[in-house]
Order: C-alpha cells, then sequence, then structure tokens
C-alpha cells in the first residue's frame, strides 16, 4: 500500500528517471545525443541548485555561474597540482564553491532582493579577473586542460567515452536532485519558504534568518560547485568562457522556464532548453532569436511555467466552460 | 482528485516521450537512402571554425575560402575523381558543449580532413585529435600546436602551417625602427604598450618590450586590460600626457583595437600607432575608411593584394599572383576583400589536396603526411615544407616571409617583407611609409 | 600627478559617470515603478545605438540634431510596445512578477542575436555628436565630451522636475509607493507601466548616442553598459535619482583612477570592493527610498 503510494505520488519523477536509465541503450549509444543528454543532467541540477536558493528562499543570487566555474577550477588545479585522485576532487569542487559561497553570504545577510543579486553577481564579476591574473596556475584565458581524468576500470569518465559518462552524470544528478529534494521536504526547506513568504511571520515563530541564508548559499553553492567540477571534467576542459554573459542567461532562462520553487521544474526547463537550442542550431545566426522567441511566447502563453502545465490546461478547460471572466489588472507586489 | 493524477501522469509521460522523441531527431542521425558507389561517394572535409561569437568573421572568412576551392576542384572533376563536400561545424565561443558537439557531429559523419584555423585554446586541439580524421590547422598559434606536439605519440595526423607567434615580437619591433621601412623621425625613444589580457597578446606584447628595451626605448605604459574591453578613456589620458612616439596595441579582438583607435583618434598624440594581426580584419579598415590611414602592422605570412608586387624575387611573384587570384574571386564572388584567413585557408586545403593526388588515396593518412612532409608545397602566403618532428609548414624545411603593413588610402598596402631569423632587419622594401596624417 | 593628467582623469570620470547615471536611471525607473528587472536593458542600448547608427553613419546619414530627435523618438515607441506586447499580456494572472523576468530574459537572448544576426558581428563606428576639442588654460577637452556632461545633467534635472511637478510623474512615484493604493485612487497602471518603460528605453537610446561614439556598436554592446548600470543603481539605492547620479559619479571616477594607477584589469574588483563596503553601511544603497 505504501509502495503503491509512493508509486502514485511520484509517478512522474519515476517515469522520467526509468526513461533517462533506459534512453542511452535504445539509442544505441549515439556519443552526440548521449553528450546531449549529460549537458541537459548537468545544467538540471545547476538550475535546481539555484532554484533552491532563488525559487525557495527567495535569496536573490547571481553567483551561481561563479560558483559553478570556481568548482570546476578548483576540480582541475587540485588534480594537476596536489595530486589530489580526480574523484576526489569533484567533491572538493563543491566544498571550495560552498566556502564563497557562505563568505559572499556573509554581507549578503542584511541586504534583499536586487542588492543580494548585485553582491553576488560582484563574484561573477570579478572572477574572470583573478583567473587572468592568476596566469601561472590557471593558464589565463587559454584555459586549462590535459588534467587527469577518473578512471574505472577500462573505463575514463570523458565526453568521448558517453555512454559510461552518462551513467556516472546520471547516478550523481540522481543522488543530488534526491538531496535537494530532501532538503525542499525539509524544516530547513519549510524554514525557507517561511521567510520567502512571510519573513515578519517567520522570525516570530524563531527562525533565525542569517542562519538559513547562510544554509542556503552553503548547500546550492555546493552543489553548484560540484556539479561544475564534474563538469570539468566531464569536458576535460575549463576557461573563463564559461563566465561570459551567454552561459548566464541560459541557466537562468532554464531555471525560470521551468518555474520557481517547483522542483523538478529547473531540470525540465534544463532539458527543454538544452534539446531546443541544439534542435536550432542549423539555424546558425538565427537559433537564439528563435530560442527567445519561443521563450517569450511560452511563457505569455503559459505564465506559470512549464510545471504548472497542468493547471495551466485545466485552469483553461475551466474558462473555457464557464466562460469565466478573467480580471485584466491583477497585480501583486513582487521581489526582482 | 484521482482524474489530477492521471493528468500529471500523463503529461509526465507525454513530455518525456516528446523529449525522447525529438532527441534522436536533433542528432541528425539520418541514414542516407542509398550507398553511392565508392567513385562516386563524396569527399567530406569537415571545417572546424567560429561561425557564431565574437570571432564570427574569421569563421566567414575562413568558410568562403573552402567554398571556393571546393568549387574550384569539383569544376576540374572532384578529387581522385569524387566530389568534395563541405561540413561545417560551429566552434560558437568554444564552450565544451560547442566542442563536444563539433567532434560528435564531424565524427558521426566521417569527415575524411578537418580544417581547422585557430583558437588559442588548446582544448579545441583536444576534441578535434579526438575525431581521428587528418587535422589541417592553420596555426600561428603556439598553444595551439603545443597542446598537438605534446600528445603527438596518440595522434600523428596533425599538420600545422605555422606552429608560433613569435613574428609579432622581436621582428615586428626591428622593422619598425629600420630606417629603411619606417622612414619618419622618431620624436623620442618613448613607447607605450596596450595589452589584451589573452595569453597569445601578452606574450606577443612582452616580446616586443624586450627587444624595445633591449633597444634603449622607454615604455611608459604598459598597460593590460581587460578581454573585451572597449573604453580606454584612462590609458589615452596617460598616452597623451606621455606623448610616445609608438603606441603598440597588442590584441586580436578587432573591437578593442578599434574602440582605443577611435578614442586615439579623438586627440591624436605624435605617435604611430601600431597594431597586430587585426590589420588583415576587413573589420578594422571597414569601420574607419580613409581614417585608418597611417595604421602599421604585421602578419606572418605573405599577404600583399591591395600593392601589387613588382620586385625581382619570383618565388613573391609566384605568391602574389596566387593571393591575387583568390583576392579577386572572393570579391567577386562575395563583395568583399578576403583576409588573410581566407589566403591561409586555401593554402592549408590545397597542400592536402595535392598530396591526396600524389598518393591516390584519401584515408591513407600515414602515405598522405609522408608526401607532405618535405615537400615544398608553394602557396599563397609562402612556400610549406612541414618538418618530421614538429609537423609545422613554415619553419626549417618551409619558408614563410613576415609582411609588414601600413593603411594607406584605405587599403592594406605592404611596406616590406622579410624572411628568417632577421626578418624585422633585411627586409625587401616594397612601398614607401607614408606618414600618418594626424602627425602632418 | 602633474594637473593636466588629474584633470584628464576627471573628464574622463565625469562624462562616463554622466551616461551611466542616465542608463542606470531608466533601469531604477522601471524597477522602481514596476518591480520588473528588466534584463533586456542592455538590449534596449544595444538597439538605441544601432538605430542611431542606421540613421547616422550606416544608411541615412542625417545630421546630428535629427538622428538624436528621431532615435529618442523610436526609443520611446520602443519601450511602449515592448510593454505593451510583453509585459502587459501576463498581468492576467497572480505571480506575473516572475513571469516578466523571463520575459526580459528572454528579449534579452531575441533582441541580442536579432541584432547580430542583421547586422553582423563587426562593430560599427558612429561619429561624434561634435567634432573637435576645447582648449582651455593648457587643458584640451574634447567638445563631445562636454556635450555628454550638459545632456547627462539636462536628463537628470527634467526627470527630477517631472517626478515632482508633472501629473503623471506624481502618478508614477505613487505606483512606486504602492500598486494597490495606486489603483485604488484611480491611477491608470496600464498606462504608467507603458510610459515607464517608454521612457527607460528612451533613456537608453540617449545615452547609446553619447556612449556609442566611443564604445561602437556591436551587438553585445549593451551588456557591458548594463552590468555598469546595474551597479550604479544598486549603489546609489533604487529610486533615488540623486543617489544614481552620485553613484555614477564616485564609480567612474574610481574606474578611471584604478586603471591609471593599477591597471584597467583591477577597474572591476575595486569597483565591486568599494560596492560592498557601502552595502554593508547602507543595506539599501546610498539614498535607496523604493
Amino acid at each position: 500500500m505504501v509502495v503503491s503510494k509512493i508509486l502514485r505520488k511520484n509517478a512522474f519523477m519515476l517515469g522520467a528517471l526509468l526513461v533517462l536509465a533506459l534512453l542511452p541503450i535504445a539509442l544505441r549509444g549515439n556519443a552526440h545525443v548521449l553528450n546531449i543528454l549529460s549537458a541537459c543532467l548537468i545544467w538540471g541540477v545547476v538550475a535546481s541548485a539555484w532554484d533552491l536558493s532563488i525559487g525557495y528562499a527567495s535569496v536573490w543570487s547571481f553567483g551561481h555561474i561563479a560558483f559553478f566555474v570556481i568548482g570546476g577550477y578548483t576540480g582541475a588545479m587540485t588534480v594537476m597540482y596536489l595530486g589530489i585522485p580526480p574523484e576526489a576532487a569533484i567533491p572538493l569542487g563543491g566544498v571550495a564553491a560552498a566556502v564563497i559561497g557562505i563568505l559572499i553570504a556573509l554581507p549578503c545577510l542584511r541586504l534583499h532582493g536586487i542588492y543580494i543579486a548585485m553582491v553576488t553577481f560582484g563574484v561573477h564579476l570579478v572572477l574572470s579577473t583573478f583567473i587572468l591574473r592568476w596566469r601561472d596556475y590557471t593558464f589565463g584565458a587559454t584555459g586549462l586542460s590535459g588534467f587527469e581524468r577518473i578512471q574505472l576500470g577500462q573505463y575514463v569518465f570523458s565526453s568521448s567515452v558517453p555512454f559510461f559518462s552518462y551513467y556516472v552524470i546520471f547516478g550523481v544528478s540522481v543522488l543530488l536532485l534526491f538531496i535537494i529534494y530532501r532538503v525542499i521536504n525539509s524544516t530547513i526547506g519549510l524554514a525557507f519558504v517561511g521567510l520567502r513568504d512571510s519573513e515578519p511571520f517567520a522570525k516570530s515563530l524563531g527562525i533565525n534568518e542569517y542562519k538559513y541564508k547562510l544554509i542556503v548559499f552553503g548547500i546550492s553553492a555546493f552543489i553548484a560547485g560540484l556539479m561544475g567540477a564534474l563538469y570539468t571534467s566531464f569536458y576535460g576542459t575549463v576557461s573563463p568562457f564559461m563566465l561570459e554573459v551567454s552561459t548566464f542567461l541560459m541557466v537562468l532562462i532554464m531555471l525560470m522556464l521551468g518555474g520557481l520553487g517547483r522542483f523538478p521544474g529547473a531540470v525540465i526547463g534544463a532539458f527543454v532548453i538544452t534539446v531546443l537550442s541544439e534542435a536550432l542550431r542549423p539555424l546558425v545566426l538565427w537559433r537564439f532569436v528563435i530560442l527567445g522567441a519561443i521563450v517569450i511566447t511560452v511563457m505569455i502563453a503559459m505564465p506559470q511555467g512549464l510545471m504548472a502545465l497542468p493547471q495551466t490546461i485545466k485552469s483553461f478547460a475551466r474558462r473555457v466552460t464557464q466562460r469565466k471572466q478573467i480580471k485584466k489588472d491583477s497585480i501583486k507586489t513582487s521581489s526582482i | 482528485m484521482k482524474r489530477q493524477k492521471l493528468v500529471k501522469l500523463i503529461i509526465g509521460f507525454g513530455l518525456v516521450a516528446v523529449l525522447a522523441i525529438s532527441i534522436p531527431l536533433v542528432s541528425g542521425c539520418t541514414s542516407p537512402a542509398a550507398t553511392p558507389t565508392p567513385e562516386e561517394e563524396p569527399i567530406k572535409v569537415g571545417i572546424a571554425t567560429t561561425i557564431t561569437g565574437a570571432l564570427a568573421d574569421d569563421g566567414r572568412m575562413h568558410v568562403r575560402a573552402l567554398e571556393m576551392a571546393r568549387d574550384r576542384i569539383n569544376a576540374e572533376g572532384g578529387l581522385l575523381g569524387r566530389p568534395v563536400e563541405l561540413l561545417t561545424a560551429d566552434l560558437g565561443n568554444y564552450t565544451p558543449t560547442e566542442l563536444a558537439a563539433v567532434r560528435d557531429t564531424l565524427k558521426s559523419a566521417g569527415v575524411d580532413m578537418v580544417n581547422y584555423n585557430w583558437a588559442v585554446y588548446p582544448a579545441v586541439t583536444d576534441y578535434l585529435m579526438e575525431i581521428d580524421s587528418l587535422v589541417m590547422h592553420h596555426g600561428w598559434v603556439s598553444v595551439d600546436w603545443q597542446e598537438w606536439y605534446d600528445n603527438k605519440d596518440s595522434f600523428p595526423y596533425w599538420m600545422t602551417l605555422n606552429q608560433t607567434e613569435e613574428g609579432y615580437g622581436v621582428p615586428y619591433f626591428q622593422a619598425l625602427t629600420n630606417p629603411e621601412m619606417v622612414t619618419w623621425d622618431f620624436p623620442n625613444k618613448k613607447a607605450a604598450i596596450i595589452v589584451c589580457d589573452l595569453d597569445y597578446s601578452v606574450v606577443q606584447a612582452e616580446w616586443w618590450r624586450e627587444e624595445a628595451e633591449r633597444a634603449g626605448w622607454e615604455i611608459v605604459l604598459y598597460e593590460i586590460h581587460p578581454v573585451g574591453n572597449v573604453e580606454f578613456g584612462a590609458q589615452m589620458a596617460k598616452i597623451r600626457q606621455e606623448n610616445p612616439a609608438i603606441i603598440f596595441m597588442s590584441s586580436v579582438i578587432s573591437t578593442e583595437v578599434i574602440a582605443a583607435y577611435a578614442d586615439f583618434l579623438e586627440n591624436p598624440t605624435d605617435s604611430l600607432f601600431v597594431i597586430t594581426w587585426v590589420i588583415n580584419k576587413p573589420e578594422f579598415w571597414s569601420a574607419f575608411g580613409e581614417q585608418a590611414d597611417g595604421v602599421l602592422g604585421t602578419v606572418p605570412g605573405f599577404f600583399m593584394v591591395d600593392s601589387a608586387y613588382t620586385g625581382s624575387n619570383p618565388e613573391y611573384q609566384t605568391y602574389y599572383a596566387k593571393g591575387r587570384a583568390i583576392w579577386d574571386e572572393c570579391l567577386e564572388r562575395y563583395g568583399e576583400r578576403p583576409s588573410l584567413q581566407t589566403i591561409c585557408a586555401d593554402d592549408s586545403f590545397w597542400v592536402w589536396a595535392e598530396a591526396v593526388e600524389r598518393v591516390g588515396s584519401v584515408d591513407d593518412y600515414d602515405a598522405i603526411m609522408e608526401a607532405m612532409f618535405d615537400y615544398p608545397y608553394v602557396g599563397a602566403t609562402g612556400t610549406y615544407g612541414f618538418d618530421r618532428d614538429t609537423h609545422a609548414g613554415s619553419y626549417q624545411a618551409g619558408n614563410v616571409p613576415l609582411g609588414f603593413y601600413q593603411i594607406q588610402g584605405g587599403e592594406v598596402i605592404t611596406l616590406a617583407v622579410g624572411e628568417g631569423e632577421n626578418a624585422g632587419k633585411n627586409i625587401e622594401k616594397i612601398t614607401d611609409f607614408q606618414v600618418p596624417w594626424w602627425l602632418e | 600627478m602633474a594637473a593636466e593628467q588629474a584633470v584628464n582623469l576627471v573628464i574622463v570620470g565625469i562624462t562616463l559617470g554622466a551616461v551611466y547615471a542616465v542608463m542606470a536611471l531608466g533601469l531604477s525607473f522601471i524597477y522602481g515603478i514596476t518591480k520588473i528587472f528588466n534584463y533586456a536593458h542592455g538590449a534596449f542600448f544595444t538597439w538605441g545605438a544601432y538605430f542611431a547608427w542606421m540613421l547616422s553613419s550606416g544608411y541615412l546619414h542625417l545630421p546630428y540634431p535629427a538622428v538624436v530627435v528621431i532615435t529618442v523618438v523610436i526609443m520611446f515607441f520602443f519601450g511602449f510596445g515592448y510593454e505593451k506586447a510583453f509585459m502587459y499580456p501576463l498581468r492576467r494572472f497572480a505571480g506575473w512578477d516572475i513571469t516578466a523576468i523571463i520575459v526580459t530574459l528572454g528579449s534579452a537572448l531575441l533582441f541580442d542575436n536579432l541584432a547580430l544576426a542583421l547586422f553582423g558581428t563587426r562593430a560599427k563606428r558612429m561619429p561624434y555628436l561634435v567634432e573637435g576639442n576645447f582648449v582651455v588654460g593648457g587643458f584640451t577637452i574634447t567638445r563631445h565630451e562636454v556635450v555628454t556632461l550638459i545632456i547627462g545633467l539636462a536628463i537628470m534635472v527634467l526627470l527630477i522636475l517631472f517626478l515632482g511637478k508633472v501629473r503623471q510623474g506624481m502618478a508614477m512615484k505613487g505606483v512606486a509607493q504602492d500598486q494597490t493604493g495606486a489603483r485604488i485612487v484611480g491611477i491608470p497602471i496600464n498606462k504608467i507601466f507603458s510610459y515607464t518603460f517608454a521612457i527607460a528605453a528612451a533613456l537608453a537610446g540617449v545615452s547609446a548616442i553619447l556612449l556609442a561614439p566611443k564604445i561602437l556598436v556591436y551587438p553585445t554592446v549593451g551588456w557591458v553598459v548594463f552590468i555598469k548600470a546595474f551597479v550604479v543603481m544598486v549603489f546609489g539605492g533604487v529610486g533615488s535619482i540623486k543617489g544614481t547620479a552620485i553613484a555614477a559619479f564616485i564609480l567612474a571616477m574610481v574606474e578611471a583612477f584604478v586603471t591609471f594607477y593599477l591597471g584597467g584589469i583591477w577597474g572591476t574588483p575595486i569597483f565591486i570592493l568599494v560596492l560592498i563596503i557601502m552595502l554593508t553601511i547602507r543595506p539599501k544603497g546610498l539614498f535607496g527610498t523604493w
């Protein structure tokens, strides 16, 4: 009974997991497609970690791509210079990002909304300067490559060994997504939501705002950094190119398209955007014009994001049947 | 309540199913309807270049060269009797995802050769080696080449036209202060150096600076600015104060150079404005027109088409004739002058195509490499003879000159050409130096 | 340091400051009044610059005053249309504010790449508003810089007057303070929103005309300015014209002097450091009200 209840309750997620687990076999190891799927999973986790901060805690961090890159550099540099085994370097990437995340959370404690966004984006802006200046170790804009990869028997974790690597990424992603899911449904997650929805009330219940801000920065930066290290290890390279506006914009779009604070939404957003942008590749220069147009159209048609698709359809059906007049000027207050 | 879950379930599965269906479509893994006979089957040439992103202009110039070469070779009955087909893969902004996509698409298409320009980014080299096809690399960037050289044992099928950017440094400064070339009395021995924060540009600037200091010049400004910077107000304030005889801008990003020059023109000092590779890019000339007159630059390789070569060196006459032909064809077909990128890409294609003809096979890489080694290929930018160790065409076995240029009347005019170790000292003068208009 | 250098740096600082201030005011206007953080503001700048380029050196070669007027008018309607087409339809639903952010993200992607697809990556040059220099007691000041400063200051004064004295401006202030309250007292919110976007886009157009001759016109040019305007807006405090102006000048000066003494690469880190220190003292920026 309990099992069937869990099954029914999470039918969507379990179904998706099953499909994702079996897809590589169905695709007979098509390298290009498997690498796209791996990218979808990586960005899905990064966007979900970011969602933990923006969507659940309403902490407008703009530093998550920076955390991702910090994780990537830490992973690569600890392997190159400290001789740490590449498997161990991946969680280290997360730790480094979490440390930076908590450090940058300190000046953010008293800030709100857009002011937090700016301070965290400061990390992003400053990071490239440090990478370029610390040229002796980071190789500047040339980036790092050729470091040791994770090896399991005869298999190397690399985008040139897509079948094996896909399952590694799949495993790590599922684990991290499960952690995010547990965080959301724990007291920590409830505290986040409480602070987001009614800060004075949450505070009156004794929830320490500062403590939870530090926690949310720590956890989400850790996951972003860990994924950065995994990404770096998978592709075998990391460079300041990752800090260009385009990456930032794309991941933020993935996150928001799926719907803020609607857990697997960010993952779905990541899949949709990554697959779409690959599908539109033949359009060359018009690719991102069309992608942008699709994003706008989808949002105007479905303002609640992809995760609200069932509700949107239902409310549409109800509107058709009841011919209910919609209020045009329904305006609520907002954050950024 | 039950219906709600059902809707959720159906939509969930539906979404996943749509994704699952769309992904194989995305990959473009369509199998050809009928396998053509081996004689008709096209020879596939992959182009790894930047079609989008900040370097899209270079990519366009690169693709044009191969389009012209393909049409020429196909009009004459193809290579080994088979038509040549091009497959362009976009390196974009060099994000790892893009690099993996380039590798995967070119690999699954089974290209016979990959034609690659340069990136200043060794990861591209790693990815292109994994395609397992012969790579023709135009080069001029040591880090790209070095990455291959370090992995030479695992992948030998890599050819580079020129493995280093050295020419920008020492010989360039020597040529600038060579009274044979620059006939202008420097009012002082002061130089200001503006450097883009890319390793490649920093290395060039360092070489240049060392040579300048050796010659007793004072470096009044050595300023490294962030990649993509377009505000040069503070640097120009310093330059205006010092009034140095030379302003050397080491940057390969046209936007930066254009912005700095525009700022300089607002209130010019008594200085020569000296740039590097960007001089060969139409982006630079077209932004300023006649106002660009007087700017000096250098480009490795023989690139002399706005000014006719009338000298007596028979090799230069050949290079000039070949370059001129590509130049005219490009102008006629695309309505735009080519950059050095175009001419280089043409050379890198024909070096390979002629070797394939001699060998009589397109997939016997060992034999093709063997045919290229030490064989002096006379192209439009120089004579390339590929070294067995470095796999580079311009050194030792080959002979590729270094050109020094000035913009005159809105065109890129060759002032002088030099060769070998003393490329900046032993130069052949081609055209008279023009004192820039802001100094008159 | 020689006096001439100092004066040159101050001039560089204040002219850049004037432009950043104009750009930041537009961003701050939209954020303060509509509560939408407009990621497409950089794209507004880019398109303002492209419109000005098309009217001047690109195709039509119109005289400069005409270029300025037509660009500002085009940008005004651009912003107006943008709000009507992309923002207005979202307001049917509760929680539209979040949707609005992603639509601005999507339009940033769309407009930037549209410029890329239509005009290519090649940077375009725009002529200076006025050519030539003033020579005052040994100092050389370009006329363009003087005009930039005058226009920048004039816009700030006009905006202060508009918000303080003009009916519509006061209505905007009302909406910024309390949207529900403003609706109750009969302020037409939809109209106010549209005009806010229109004015902000026109401001982006003005800053594009002032800055483009110096930093060129290319598809991603808007982001460079957008990020700086973002810093200025936060530093000055959202909704304060005075704060924005002071912040723009402080930051532009910091940047000019840091670039001069330490090199251009340290501009951004020190910029950010100053900002963080300031925000720990005043969490809502210098004069933040909204």
